[in-house]
C-alpha cells in the first residue's frame, strides 16, 4: 500500500506548462490564436494575454511567466540586468504596428513642444519617440514624457491626460480610427523592432520541448494567418476590440516570422540579431558605449530548429 | 502468508528489517492519515490564496471599470491565467454578456453558452456561482468538482467568476505528501541500514561469533572460547559461556584423567540394567585384567551373573534382592567371579543404586575390586595372628593389643592370669580399671598422647594384681597397622618391675639421704677420672659455684683455671702430690672463682678410690666444702679485732678491761696509763680497787657483785693517782664474756674539773635566784607605787579639770550673755579641750588598768555579753538611726568579761563614728567557732581606712583623721589589742576606704 502510494504519486503531478506572457501588441496574435485554435496543449503552454511588454517583462522577471513576446533590446536588457534569459524564436517585425499617436490638433512633432506624451520605458514605442525626437529635432526636456505601461495609453489619451502616446497596434489602430494622428510609425524604421520569443534560462531545460511546441504552434498559427484572416479577424477582433475590419488592419503592422527565417536571424556568430540586442543595451545606457553580452548564450535556434524540422511537412 | 519464513530469518537481518518495516508501516499510516487531511488544507488554502489574489483584481478591475479602459480591465482578467490552475476567468457585463476571459472566443458570449462543452460539474458550478446574488467575494466548494468558483462583484454591476482547478495544488500537496513520505521512507531506510550495521558490528556479528562458538562446544569442542570484547549483556553471555567451556574443558580433561587412571586402576566400574541376570549397560575398558572385553558384556553375550562362583551366588541374589527392595542403595559385596582363564577371583563389589521417582531402580552402578591378594593375605595373616596368639599366651610377659578407640581387643593369658580377670572384664576400657588410681590419670594421659600422635610409648605405673595388690609395670606400646597399612591401634606388653621399683626406691631414699646431708653441709661430691682429668659433680657442687647442675664442666684444667692466681700454684702442687703419693691425704683449702666472677673459700677434701692393677690412680672421689663464709668470718674478726684494738688504745679516755671475778686488770689503754701514772705492767699487776681510795673499796665490791653483762652507767667514783692525787671519774662499762671470762670494759672519763665548776655554778644559781627574788618584791613594791601614782595623778589631773570645766560652764551660763561671740567660741574650746582632756586621761587610766589588772577569766556566754553590750549603746544607735545585726550564736569562751566588754564597747563606738555621712549606720556582730579558738567580728559600713595604716591604727594615740571630723583620743584601738594580747587572744580588721571596715577578734576557746 504504501509502495502503491509512492510509486503511484510519482507521476501525480502535472507538470508545470510553459507560460508565455504576451503584450497586447498586435504581433503576438498567432499565439492567441494558437490557443483558440486548441492548437497549443493547455498542459504544456498557457498562453497569457498581458497588459503591456512591461507587465510581461515584470512577470517574466518574476517567475510568474517562463517565456514572454518581448524586444530584442528587452531580453538584452533583461540579460544585460542579471536575468538569465534566451532568445528562443523571432515571432514578428513590427512594419507599421508601432506609432507615436497624438490628438487632434498635434499635427507634427514640433506641436509636441510643451505637450505631455505618455511612453512605455523600454517600449519599442519609446525608441520610436526618441527617433521622432531626433527627426523633429525636439529635446525630451521639451516635452513632458509620462513614463507609463501602455496599458493606460489609450485611456489617457482619449481622456486627454496626454497629448500624445508611443503606443503599438491594436491601440494604435483604434486610435487611428477614432481621429487621432500618427506622428510616427515603425514603417519609418524598417527591421528595427523584431519581437522574439524570450525564455528564463533557468526553464530552458525542462521547457525545451514545450517550447518547441509553441514554435510548432506557431507555425501553424501562421499558416491559419495566412490562409485565413478573415476567420483569424472573426475569432480575435473582439478580443482586440476591434471589427473585424479594422483588425485585419491592425494586423498589417506586424509582419509575422516564419520559423526558418526565425532560425536563421537566431543563427550565426553573432547572429544577425546581435545588433538590434547591442543597440537595446547601448540605448538603455544613453549612449554609453558598453561591452556587448555574450550573443551566444543570449540566442538559442534549437528550439525554433526543431520546430521547424517537426514542421516541414506541415504545408 | 506464512510467517515463518521471515522469522527464520538471522536476528541481524530481520531486527533492522522489522524495524524499516515497522518504520514504513509507521510513514504510510502517518501518509494516508495525512491525505485525508491534504484535500481540506488544500481548500482552505487556495481559498484563502483565491480570496486574497481576488481581492486584489477586484480593487483593480474597478479602477479600470471605473476609468473606462476596458483594455486594462480585460488584462487583468485574462492575466489570471498567470495563477496555477485558473482555468476559468469570466468578467460579465451587466447584460450578462462576457466582457473579458481568458479565451477570446468567449467574448460577448453568455456563461451558458460558453460552458456547453464543458463537464457537467465546471458548468454547474460556474452557473452556479453566476447565479447567486453577491455583495462581497464569495468562493464556492462546488460538491461536484474539486475546485474553487468565485464570483467576484465588480462595481456595481460588473461580475467575475473565476475557476480554480484544485487538482494542481492538491497534486503539489500529494507530491509534498509523498516526497515527505519518500524523505522518511529514506530516512528510515537509511537509519535501519545504519542500525543494521551498527547492530551487525556491535552485536548480531559478535552474536554469530558467540553462536558458533556454543555450537563448537556443543559438540565437544570445549577449547572453543567466543572472546567477546565489551561489557554489555552479548559479552557478558561470552564470558559466562567461555568460563563454561573452561570449566567443560577441564572436566573433560579431568574426566579423561580419570577415565585413564581407572583404566589403568584395578578398579572395574560396571554399570548393570536392573533386569534377570544383570546385563551390563557399561564396562571399564580395564575389564580387560580378567580376560573380558566390554563388547562381551555389552553385546550380552556373557551375562554377568553367570560368572559368579555357584557358591556366592544364591547370597549375593539374595543380597541384591533385599537391597532393591528395601535398601539402602550403598552396599558391598565380596565374591568369586570366573575369569576367562578359567580362574577365580574375589571381588569387592561396592554398589549403588539409582531409583527414579517412583523408587524403581534404575541403574546399578558398581566398581569392582580383585581382592584375591587381599584375601590371600588376610588368610595369611590370619593364620601369622593364630601363631602369635600362641606363642603370646605362652609368655610369661603381659602382652596386650588394643583398638582404634583405645580400647583393649587383646590380652593374652599372662595378662589375665596377673590380673586374675577374664578377657571380657578387660575388654575395652576395663582393662583401666586395674590401674592404681593414683596412676590412672597419669596412664591416661600418656596413653592418649602417644595414641593421637601414633607414637610408641613407655611408661610405668601399678597395676592390681589378682591378690588385689599393685604391683609396678613398665608398660611399652606401639602403634599397629592393618593389612592396609592403616593404624589399627597399639599393641604392646606390661613387664612387672616391682622388685626393680623396689629397689630403685631404696637407691632413691639412700640417696636422697646422701643428697639432703651433703646440702645440709654444703658440700659437694665430685668424682675425678685421673686420666682423663674429667668430674662427675653432683649438683651441690655447681650450685655452691652459682652454677646449675649440669652447667658446669669439671676437668683438671678447668678447675685449675677457675682457682685465685695466689692460690692456684699451691693447690696444684698439693693435689699433683697427693696424687703421686707423697701426702698421705688430699685437704686444701683453695679461693675459687664462681659464675659471678667473685671469689669464695673451698675446702677440698678426697681420695683416690679405686686404682688400677698396677696401682696407678684412675679415680678420686671428694667433697668440696663451702668455707668461705667461715673464712670471711674469720677475716672479719680479725678486722674487728684490730679496729677494736685501735679504738682502744687511741681512746683519749682512759679504758681497761678487768675481770670480774679477780678484778684483775687485763688490758689498760695508753690514756689510761698517762692519766694515772701507772706503767701498763704495773696495772696487769694490780686490780680495779687498787687505784680505789680505801673507803670506797666496799662499795666497789658491793657494785662489782652486781655487774652483769651489758652496759652500765657505773656512776662516780674516786680514783688514786700515781701520785697519790684522788680523782673523779665517772665511769662507764660494758660487761661481756670473753674467751670464757666474764670481763668489764670501763671508760674513766675524769670529771674533777666539771664537778668542781658545777658546784661554784650551783653556787651562783642560788645566788641569782635570791637576788631574783629580792628584786622581784622591789618590783611589786614599784608597781604598786606607780600605780597609786597613777591613780593619784589621774584622779588629781581630773580635779582640777573639773573645776576647769565646771568654772567654764558657769562662766559660759551667767557670763555669755555679757561676752561676744569670740568670748564664748573661746569658752566652748576651753569646754572642748577639757572634755579631750577628761577623755584622754579616762582613757589612759583604762589602758593602764587594762595592762595591770588581774584578769578574771570564766566561761562567759557569748551571745548574752553581745546582747549586754548592745542593749548599754541602744540609746546611741536610735540616736544615729543605726541598724544593728547580730549573728552570734550559743558561744561560750574563756576570757575576761570586763575586757572583752571593753573591746565591744570600743569596737561599736567606732563604728558609728565612722559612718558615711550620707547614710544611716549599719553594724553587724558576728562570732563562729573554727579550728579551736572563737572568732568575731564587728562589721560597719562606714568610712574605712587604708590598710596600710592597718597596724598604725592599733598604737596609742595614733589616728587618722582629725579630731575635729572625728572626736577621740586614739587610745580606743590600742586599747582593743592590749586587752586581746591579755586575754589570749589577738584583734585585727580588714577595710578599704569607703568601703567600710570589719574588725576581727580571735579569743582561744
Amino acid at each position: 500500500m504504501i509502495l502503491a502510494s509512492l510509486l503511484g504519486g510519482c507521476s501525480a503531478v502535472p507538470d508545470d506548462p510553459l507560460r508565455v506572457g504576451l503584450s497586447p501588441w498586435i504581433g503576438n496574435e498567432p499565439l492567441v490564436l494558437a490557443r483558440e485554435q486548441r492548437l497549443l496543449d493547455p498542459a504544456r503552454v498557457k498562453v497569457v494575454e498581458l497588459s503591456s511588454g512591461a507587465e510581461a517583462k515584470r512577470n517574466l522577471r518574476n517567475g510568474l511567466v517562463n517565456a514572454a513576446a518581448l524586444s530584442v533590446g528587452d531580453a538584452a536588457r533583461l540579460v544585460d540586468s542579471g536575468i538569465p534569459v534566451r532568445v528562443v524564436g523571432v515571432l514578428t517585425v513590427s512594419a507599421g504596428g508601432d506609432a507615436v499617436m497624438a490628438r487632434p490638433g498635434i499635427e507634427s512633432a514640433a506641436s509636441l513642444r510643451g505637450k505631455r506624451i505618455a511612453v512605455e520605458p523600454g517600449s519599442p514605442g519609446a525608441r520610436l519617440f526618441a527617433r521622432l525626437l531626433e527627426a523633429s529635432g525636439l529635446h525630451e526636456n521639451e516635452i513632458d514624457i509620462v513614463l507609463i505601461e501602455a496599458g493606460h495609453h489609450e485611456r489617457m489619451l482619449r481622456g486627454a491626460e496626454v497629448d500624445a502616446v508611443a503606443t503599438f497596434a491594436p491601440i494604435s489602430t483604434r486610435l487611428a480610427l477614432d481621429g487621432y494622428r500618427t506622428l510616427l510609425d515603425s514603417r519609418a524604421l524598417v527591421e528595427e523592432f523584431v519581437t522574439v520569443l524570450v525564455v528564463r534560462a533557468d526553464a530552458l531545460p525542462r521547457q525545451e520541448d514545450n517550447l518547441v511546441h509553441l514554435l510548432e504552434a506557431w507555425a501553424r498559427a501562421l499558416l491559419i494567418f495566412e490562409h485565413s484572416p478573415e476567420l483569424v479577424a472573426r475569432l480575435l477582433a473582439t478580443g482586440a476590440q476591434l471589427e473585424p475590419d479594422a483588425y485585419l488592419t491592425a494586423l498589417a503592422g506586424a509582419r509575422r516570422v516564419s520559423l526558418a527565417e526565425g532560425v536563421f536571424r537566431l543563427s550565426g556568430d553573432p547572429p544577425p540579431l546581435a545588433e538590434q540586442a547591442a543597440a537595446g543595451v547601448t540605448n538603455r545606457s544613453r549612449g554609453t558605449r558598453r561591452d556587448a553580452p555574450s550573443w551566444e548564450a543570449l540566442f538559442d535556434a534549437e528550439s525554433s530548429r526543431r520546430a521547424l524540422a517537426q514542421t516541414r511537412d506541415m504545408r | 502468508m506464512s510467517w515463518h519464513p521471515v522469522l527464520a530469518l538471522p536476528a541481524r537481518i530481520l531486527a533492522p528489517l522489522l524495524l524499516a518495516c515497522f518504520a514504513m508501516i509507521a510513514a504510510g499510516t502517518n501518509y494516508l492519515l495525512q491525505i485525508e487531511s491534504v484535500r481540506e488544507a488544500v481548500l482552505v488554502s487556495e481559498e484563502q490564496r483565491l480570496l486574497e489574489r481576488l481581492g486584489v483584481e477586484q480593487m483593480r478591475l474597478e479602477v479600470q471599470a471605473g476609468l473606462g479602459n476596458t483594455l486594462m480591465a480585460s488584462r487583468i482578467v485574462t492575466a489570471l491565467a498567470l495563477r496555477t490552475g485558473t482555468s476559468h476567468a469570466y468578467l460579465i457585463g451587466p447584460d450578462g454578456r462576457i466582457i473579458a476571459a481568458l479565451q477570446r472566443s468567449d467574448i460577448n458570449r453568455r456563461l451558458a453558452d460558453v460552458l456547453v462543452d464543458e463537464s457537467a460539474p465546471v458548468r454547474e458550478a460556474l452557473l452556479s456561482a453566476e447565479a447567486s446574488p453577491v455583495q462581497a467575494i464569495q468562493v464556492h466548494r462546488p460538491v461536484r468538482d474539486f475546485a474553487l468558483v468565485a464570483h467576484v462583484p465588480v462595481g456595481s454591476d460588473h461580475r467575475l467568476i473565476v475557476r480554480v482547478d484544485l487538482d494542481q495544488p492538491m497534486a503539489l500537496w500529494l507530491e509534498r505528501v509523498r516526497s515527505e513520505l519518500w524523505r522518511e521512507v529514506g530516512i528510515v531506510l537509511g537509519m535501519a541500514a545504519l542500525l543494521w550495521l551498527v547492530l551487525h558490528v556491535a552485536w548480531f556479528r559478535r552474536a554469530a561469533r558467540l553462536t558458533a562458538a556454543v555450537a563448537e562446544i556443543g559438540r565437544g569442542r570445549f577449547g572453543t572460547r567466543a572472546a567477546l570484547a565489551g561489557s554489555d549483556d552479548l559479552a557478558r553471555l561470552g564470558a559466562a559461556i567461555d568460563r563454561m567451556a573452561e570449566s567443560l574443558q577441564v572436566h573433560e580433561s579431568d574426566l579423561e584423567r580419570l577415565y585413564r587412571h581407572i583404566e589403568r586402576s584395578p578398579a572395574v566400574a560396571l554399570e548393570w540394567r536392573n533386569a534377570p541376570g544383570w546385563p551390563v549397560a557399561f564396562a571399564a575398558g580395564n575389564l580387560g585384567q580378567w580376560g573380558y572385553t566390554r563388547e562381551a558384556f555389552l553385546s550380552g553375550r556373557l551375562i554377568y551373573a553367570d560368572l559368579i562362583h555357584p557358591e556366592d551366588r544364591p547370597r549375593i541374589e539374595a543380597e541384591v534382592a533385599r537391597h532393591l527392595a528395601e535398601g539402602p542403595d550403598d552396599y558391598r559385596q565380596e565374591y568369586r567371579l570366573r575369569t576367562a582363564d578359567g580362574r577365580w577371583v574375589w571381588l569387592d563389589d561396592r554398589t549403588w543404586l539409582t531409583r527414579d521417582a517412583s523408587g524403581a531402580v534404575t541403574r546399578i552402578s558398581g566398581v569392582l575390586f580383585d581382592i584375591s591378594a587381599q584375601k590371600a593375605a588376610r588368610e595369611a595373616e590370619r593364620e601369622s595372628m593364630n601363631r602369635l596368639e600362641v606363642l603370646a599366651n605362652a609368655s610369661p610377659v603381659l602382652f596386650w593389643m588394643t583398638g582404634l578407640d583405645m580400647g583393649n581387643e587383646w590380652c593374652n593369658t599372662a595378662w589375665l592370669q596377673y590380673t586374675g580377670r577374664t578377657a571380657e572384664q578387660e575388654r575395652g576400657r576395663g582393662w583401666a580399671e586395674g590401674v592404681h588410681p593414683d596412676d590412672r590419670e597419669r596412664c591416661m594421659r600418656l596413653y592418649g598422647d602417644a595414641f593421637a600422635a601414633r607414637e610408641s610409648f613407655s611408661f610405668e605405673y601399678r597395676l592390681r594384681r589378682f591378690d588385689g595388690e599393685y604391683g609396678w609395670v613398665l608398660a611399652q606400646g606401639m602403634p599397629r597397622l592393618d593389612a592396609n597399612g592403616r593404624f589399627a591401634g597399639y599393641v604392646g606388653s606390661c613387664l612387672d618391675i616391682s622388685v626393680e621399683k623396689a629397689v630403685e626406691q631404696a637407691l632413691r631414699e639412700s640417696e636422697e639421704r646422701l643428697r639432703l646431708a651433703m646440702q645440709a653441709a654444703n658440700q659437694g661430691i665430685y668424682d675425678l677420672n685421673i686420666q682423663t682429668g674429667e668430674a662427675i659433680v653432683s649438683p651441690e657442687y655447681a650450685s655452691m659455684l652459682g652454677y646449675e647442675p649440669g652447667e658446669l664442666k669439671v676437668t683438671v684444667a678447668a678447675w685449675l683455671e677457675r682457682l685465685h692466681p695466689d692460690d692456684r700454684e699451691r693447690t696444684h702442687a698439693i693435689f699433683r702430690r697427693y696424687v703421686a703419693g707423697e701426702l698421705p691425704e688430699y685437704r686444701v683449702e683453695f679461693r675459687h672463682r664462681v659464675k659471678s666472677g667473685a671469689w669464695k673459700w673451698i675446702l677440698s677434701v678426697g681420695r683416690i678410690i679405686e686404682r688400677s692393677d698396677e696401682g696407678e690412680p684412675l679415680r678420686m672421689a671428694g667433697t668440696h666444702t663451702d668455707i668461705d663464709a667461715h673464712k670471711r668470718m674469720e677475716e672479719a674478726l680479725r678486722a674487728s679485732e684490730m679496729r677494736y684494738r685501735e679504738l682502744f688504745e687511741a681512746n683519749p679516755q682512759s679504758m681497761w678491761v678487768y675481770d670480774v671475778d679477780t678484778l684483775a686488770f687485763l688490758d689498760v689503754n695508753e690514756a689510761a696509763i698517762r692519766h694515772y701514772g701507772y706503767g701498763r705492767e704495773q696495772f696487769l699487776t694490780m686490780t680495779i680497787a687498787d687505784i680505789r681510795p680505801q673507803e670506797d673499796v666496799a662499795r666497789l665490791l658491793e657494785n662489782v657483785r652486781d655487774v652483769d653483762c651489758g652496759l652500765d652507767q657505773a656512776g662516780l667514783w674516786r680514783h688514786r693517782l700515781a701520785d697519790g692525787r684522788i680523782i673523779d671519774v665517772e665511769i662507764t662499762s660494758y660487761a661481756f664474756q670473753h674467751e670464757g671470762r666474764h670481763v668489764e670494759l670501763v671508760l674513766a672519763n675524769d670529771v674533777t674539773e666539771r664537778l668542781a665548776a658545777e658546784r661554784e655554778i650551783r653556787k651562783l644559781n642560788a645566788e641569782l635566784e635570791q637576788r631574783v627574788a629580792e628584786r622581784t618584791v622591789e618590783l611589786q613594791a614599784m608597781n604598786k607605787e606607780l600605780e597609786a601614782f597613777s591613780y593619784s595623778v589621774s584622779h588629781d589631773l581630773k580635779a582640777p579639770l573639773r573645776g576647769i570645766d565646771g568654772y567654764s560652764q558657769i562662766l559660759a551660763e551667767d557670763y555669755g550673755d555679757r561676752l561676744d561671740d569670740d568670748g564664748r567660741e573661746l569658752i566652748s574650746r576651753i569646754r572642748r579641750g577639757v572634755g579631750q582632756m577628761h577623755a584622754l586621761i579616762e582613757d589612759m587610766l583604762a589602758y593602764s588598768r587594762m595592762e595591770r589588772r588581774e584578769l578574771e577569766l570564766r566561761e562567759i556566754d557569748l551571745s548574752a555579753l553581745v546582747s549586754t553590750v548592745l542593749a548599754r549603746r541602744a540609746d546611741d544607735f536610735a540616736r544615729c538611726s543605726a541598724r544593728v545585726a547580730t549573728d552570734v550564736p550559743a558561744l561560750t569562751v574563756r576570757a575576761d568579761t570586763e575586757g572583752l566588754t571593753l573591746v565591744l564597747r570600743n569596737l561599736l563606738e567606732n563604728a558609728l563614728k565612722f559612718h558615711r555621712a550620707d547614710a544611716v549606720p549599719q553594724i553587724e556582730i558576728g562570732a563562729r567557732e573554727e579550728d579551736g579558738h572563737v572568732l568575731m567580728w564587728v562589721r560597719d559600713q562606714g568610712i574605712g581606712f587604708d590598710m596600710k595604716y592597718h597596724d598604725r591604727i592599733f598604737e596609742m594615740f595614733q589616728r587618722l583623721h582629725r579630731a575635729e571630723d572625728y572626736p577621740g583620743t586614739g587610745v580606743g584601738l590600742a586599747l582593743v589589742r592590749k586587752a586581746m594580747q591579755r586575754l589570749g587572744g589577738r584583734a585585727w580588721a580588714e577595710s578599704a576606704p569607703g568601703a567600710g571596715a570589719t574588725f576581727f577578734l580571735e579569743l582561744p576557746k
